[in-house]
C-alpha cells in the first residue's frame, strides 16, 4: 500500500513541487496545510506516515508544529525542508523529534532518498 | 519532455499569483512597519515580513529565477536583522526595503516574462550590502559565529548557491552539530555527512531547477559527479516580453472560496437528476408510440397527461436551476477589491511624501465583491483619482493648520453594493474643486466663453474635458497626461458612471458606480435585414419610428432634429454591408448616447428587451469593428452584440455618418 504523506508549506509553488515528486513515485499525498496549526489539525485528522514541514511559516513555525506532532504521536515521522543558513534551526527540529531534513532547492532523487531512509 | 513532471506554464501561474499577494503583504508590512519607527518595532510585523521575502525567495529559487531569489535573499537578511534587532529600525533602513521591494517586484515581473528587467538592482545590491555591512559583522561577533557559517548565508544569495558542494556541505554542517549536540562523535558519517568543508566526493544532483533536468533523473539513481553548473535560460520564460503575447503567456488565475464551487457542484447535481427525469419521459413517449393498441385506445388523453405535467414540472426546474447556476458561475467570478485596494497605501504614502504633504488614507468595503475582470480595469482608475486627491486635493499641512484642519488630511476609500451595482467613492477633505480656477482655466482654454451663464456643476464638468488641467505647476504626480476625461472614459467602458461632488473648503468625492458583472447584460434585440442585433441596453437612451419626410442630409450622411438637437444616423444594414431595401416612408431608430452625444442607429424592427449572456469572438475571427461579441437566445439563435463605442468610431473614421456639432452641454 502507498504511503499517506501530509505536506506542510506556506508555499504553493513549495507544495505542488513535492507533491508532483511525491504522487509520480507512488506516494499517496493526503493532504497540505499552510502553516504548523493547520499542521497540527490534519496530523491529528489524517494519521499520515510521513510529514515533510517547512520550517518558517505564519501562524505557527514548523518547529512549534514538530513538538506538538510529536508530543500527541511520539512515533510521527516528520522531515523538514530546510534553506541553507538555517542550521541552527534544523538542529533544533531534529532535536524536537523530526527525523531528517531535506535541502532546498529540493532535488528530487535527495528527497525520495531522504524519505525512503526515513520510512525504513 | 514527455515525461513532464511539471508543467512550467502552470507553476509560473501560481509563482505569479504568490508572489503578488506576498509583495502586496510586504508593502503593507513596509507600511506599518514605516509607522513604527518612532511607536516602536512590533515584532508580528517584521516576522510576517521575513516569512514574506522567505517564501519569495524559495518559491523563485525552485524555478530558477535566480535574480528574484537572490534579492529577496538580501532583503530577507535584512529583514532578519532587524528581527533580531541587531539593527535598529530606522526610517532609511525602511526606505531601502522599500526600494529593495519595487525592484523585487519588477525582478518577479520580468521573471515570468511580463516586463522587462528593471535597471539599477546591481546598483542597489552594492547599496544594500553596504548597508548591512556593519550590522552583520557586529551580529557575528556577538553570536561568536564563525567564518564558514556565513558563507552558507552569501552562497545562498548567489548563483554558486546551486553548487552541490555547498548544499552537501551544509548538510555536513547540520549533521556535526547533530553529532555535536547528541554528545558524541559522528562515528559512521554517512553518505551525506562528511567532515565539513573538505572536498565532497559523491555529490548529489546538480540542484539546477529541477523542472528541466527532472524527468531525467530515475528515482534513487546513482547521482553523477560534479557536473559544471550552468544556469540554463528556463525554457517557458522569456526573460523578454514580446510584444502582444506579453500577458497571454500566462494564464488566468483566479482563487474561489470552496464553497462557491460546492453549491455550483449542487446545481450541477441537480441537472443530472433532471435529465434523468427528462429521458424517462421520452422513454415513456416512444413506448406508447409504437404500442399502437394502446395509442388507437381512446384513453390517450389519460396517459399524455401525466406525462405532460411531469415534462412541465422538469421544464421548470431546469428553468429554476439554469438561473440558479448562472448566479452562482457568477459568484465564482467575484473577487473581493480589497485586491486592488491593498496596494493603495503605499501609492497615497509615496505621492504624499513626494509632495510634502500628510495624508491619511481610510479604506472600508474591502471586501465587497465584484467581478474580476472589473477589478483588473478599475485599479487604474482609482490610482489616478488618489493621485489627484492627494496632489490637488489635500492642501499642505501648514495651509491645513492655518484654516483650523487638522495637519493631516484623510482620504476615505469606501466600496459598497447597492442593487445590481458596486459603488467605490473617493473622498478627500481637501480644498475642494477651486470653481473659479476651473472657469477662469475652462475660458482660457476655451471650452466657455467669458459670458456663459454655466451652473457650478457644469462648471465642475469641466475637469472631465480632454486636455483639462488646472495645476498652475504640472506636478510629476498628477496634471500632466492621463488627465480625469481618461478616467471617465475608462470607467464607461467598463459600462459605469463618473461622478464628482464639491464643496470648496471641505473637500471632493467622486463616486464611480459599476456593473457586478460584465458577463450579463440587459440588451435591446433588433432586426436588420434578416439578422439580429443586440445592443447593450445602458448606452439606449430610446427608440423611435420616424417618418422619413423628418430626416434630412447633411454631406451626404443622414440626420434627424429630436428635441432641437441634431442626431446623426448610422444605417447599421449598410454599415455592415447586409444589403435589404430602404424602406421609402419611415424608419426605426434607436438613439444611443456616446460620451454626452447621441447617435441613431437605424434598424428595421425592434424584437423587445431580453437578459443576454456575452460570449466573447474566437480569435479565429478577430476584432471586428462594431461588434463586441455574440449572445445565444432562447429559440437557440444567434445574435451579435453591437459595440456602440466602436461602432459610432468606425462610422466617423469611414465617413459613414455625417459631422455633426454637438450643441448644448
Amino acid at each position: 500500500m502507498s504511503k499517506r504523506v501530509l505536506i506542510v508549506d506556506d508555499a504553493v509553488v513549495m507544495r505542488m513541487m513535492i507533491k508532483g515528486i511525491l504522487s509520480k513515485n507512488g506516494f499517496e499525498v493526503v493532504g497540505e496545510a499552510q502553516n504548523g496549526v493547520e499542521a497540527v489539525e490534519k496530523y491529528k485528522q489524517l494519521q499520515p506516515d510521513l510529514v515533510t514541514m517547512d520550517m518558517v511559516m505564519p501562524e505557527m513555525d514548523g518547529i512549534t508544529a514538530v513538538k506538538q506532532i510529536v508530543a500527541s504521536d511520539p512515533n510521527a515521522k516528520i522531515i523538514m525542508c530546510t534553506s541553507m543558513g538555517q542550521q541552527a534551526l534544523v538542529v533544533e527540529a531534529i532535536q524536537a523529534g523530526a527525523k531528517s531534513f531535506i535541502t532546498k532547492p529540493f532535488q528530487p532523487p535527495k528527497i525520495l532518498e531522504t524519505i525512503q531512509k526515513v520510512l525504513s | 519532455m514527455s515525461d513532464e513532471l511539471f508543467n512550467r506554464e502552470e507553476f509560473i501561474s501560481y509563482f505569479r499569483d504568490e508572489a503578488e499577494e506576498l509583495l502586496q503583504q510586504i508593502d503593507g508590512d513596509l507600511l506599518k512597519l514605516e509607522e513604527s519607527v518612532s511607536a516602536g518595532l512590533d515584532p508580528e510585523i517584521i516576522n510576517s515580513l521575513f516569512r514574506a521575502l522567505h517564501t519569495v525567495k524559495g518559491s523563485s529559487g525552485m524555478l530558477g529565477f535566480t535574480d528574484v531569489q537572490s534579492l529577496a535573499h538580501k532583503l530577507e537578511n535584512l529583514a532578519d536583522l532587524l528581527r533580531k534587532e541587531r539593527m535598529p529600525l530606522s526610517e532609511s533602513s525602511v526606505d531601502i526595503l522599500f526600494t529593495g521591494r519595487d525592484l523585487l517586484t519588477g525582478l518577479v515581473q520580468a521573471a515570468i516574462g511580463e516586463e522587462v528587467a528593471p535597471t539599477g538592482v546591481d546598483e542597489y545590491i552594492r547599496k544594500l550590502d553596504q548597508f548591512t555591512s556593519i550590522y552583520e559583522e557586529t551580529s557575528h561577533v556577538i553570536e561568536g559565529r564563525t567564518g564558514p557559517e556565513l558563507h552558507f548565508e552569501e552562497a545562498a544569495a548567489h548563483e554558486e548557491q546551486a553548487s552541490p558542494s555547498d548544499v552537501a556541505a551544509f548538510e555536513a554542517e547540520v549533521e556535526r552539530l547533530l553529532a555535536q549536540a547528541q554528545g558524541k562523535k559522528p562515528d559512521e558519517p554517512s553518505a551525506a555527512a562528511p567532515p565539513a568543508f573538505a572536498p565532497v566526493e559523491p555529490a548529489p544532483a546538480p540542484p539546477e531547477p529541477f523542472i528541466q533536468d527532472l524527468p531525467a533523473q530515475p528515482v534513487g539513481a546513482v547521482t553523477p559527479p560534479i557536473q559544471p553548473v550552468t544556469k540554463p535560460a528556463p525554457a517557458g520564460a522569456p526573460k523578454q516580453p514580446n510584444g502582444d503575447q506579453k500577458r497571454s503567456s500566462i494564464h488566468q488565475t483566479i482563487r474561489v472560496d470552496i464553497e462557491r464551487l460546492d453549491a455550483l457542484l449542487n446545481l450541477v447535481g441537480e441537472l443530472v437528476i433532471n435529465r434523468t427525469r427528462i429521458s424517462d419521459i421520452a422513454n415513456t413517449l416512444e413506448r406508447l408510440m409504437s404500442d399502437k393498441v394502446n395509442a388507437a385506445g381512446g384513453s390517450s388523453q389519460a396517459i399524455i397527461a401525466p406525462l405532460a405535467k411531469d415534462l412541465a414540472d422538469s421544464a421548470a426546474l431546469l428553468a429554476r436551476t439554469t438561473n440558479e447556476i448562472q448566479e452562482s458561475i457568477m459568484k465564482v467570478r467575484m473577487v473581493p477589491i480589497g485586491q486592488v485596494f491593498d496596494r493603495f497605501p503605499r501609492l497615497v504614502r509615496d505621492v504624499a511624501k513626494a509632495r510634502g504633504k500628510e495624508v491619511q488614507l481610510v479604506i472600508s468595503g474591502a471586501e465587497t465583491d465584484l467581478d474580476k475582470t472589473i477589478v483588473d480595469e478599475v485599479g487604474e482608475p482609482l490610482m489616478h483619482l488618489l493621485r489627484n486627491n492627494v496632489d490637488h486635493g489635500i492642501e499642505p499641512p501648514d495651509e491645513r493648520e492655518r484654516m483650523g484642519k487638522p495637519r493631516a488630511g484623510t482620504i476615505t476609500l469606501n466600496a459598497y453594493h447597492e442593487g445590481n451595482q458596486i459603488i467605490i467613492e473617493v473622498a478627500d477633505d481637501g480644498a475642494g474643486i477651486n470653481i473659479e480656477k476651473v472657469r477662469a482655466r475652462g475660458i482660457k482654454q476655451g471650452l466657455i466663453s467669458a459670458d456663459d451663464r454655466l451652473s457650478d456643476r457644469e462648471i465642475v464638468d469641466l475637469i472631465f474635458t480632454p486636455g483639462f488641467s488646472t495645476a498652475e505647476v504640472v506636478s510629476d504626480v498628477s496634471g500632466r497626461g492621463v488627465g480625469m476625461d481618461v478616467v471617465k472614459r475608462n470607467i464607461t467602458r467598463l459600462k459605469g458612471v463618473f461622478d464628482v461632488e464639491s464643496i470648496t473648503g471641505q473637500g471632493t468625492r467622486f463616486t464611480i458606480k459599476l456593473p457586478l458583472t460584465l458577463a450579463i447584460i440587459q440588451a435591446l434585440l433588433v432586426r436588420v435585414v434578416d439578422e439580429l442585433y443586440a445592443i447593450p441596453l445602458d448606452s439606449v437612451i430610446e427608440s423611435q419610428r420616424v417618418e422619413m419626410v423628418d430626416l434630412r442630409t447633411v454631406h451626404g450622411n443622414e440626420v434627424i432634429t429630436l428635441r432641437g438637437q441634431v442626431v446623426p444616423l448610422v444605417r447599421i444594414s449598410e454599415f455592415f454591408e447586409l444589403g435589404g431595401e430602404r424602406d421609402p416612408d419611415k424608419v426605426m431608430i434607436v438613439i444611443v448616447g456616446l460620451q454626452g452625444r447621441q447617435v441613431g442607429l437605424v434598424v428595421d424592427s425592434f424584437e423587445g428587451e431580453q437578459e443576454i449572456v456575452i460570449k466573447p469572438l474566437s480569435d479565429v475571427v478577430g476584432r471586428i469593428p462594431g461588434i463586441s461579441g455574440a449572445t445565444i437566445l432562447g429559440n437557440g439563435s444567434i445574435s451579435l452584440i453591437i459595440d456602440v463605442h466602436s461602432l459610432v468610431n468606425e462610422a466617423r473614421v469611414s465617413g459613414k455618418i455625417a459631422r455633426v456639432e454637438f450643441s448644448g452641454v
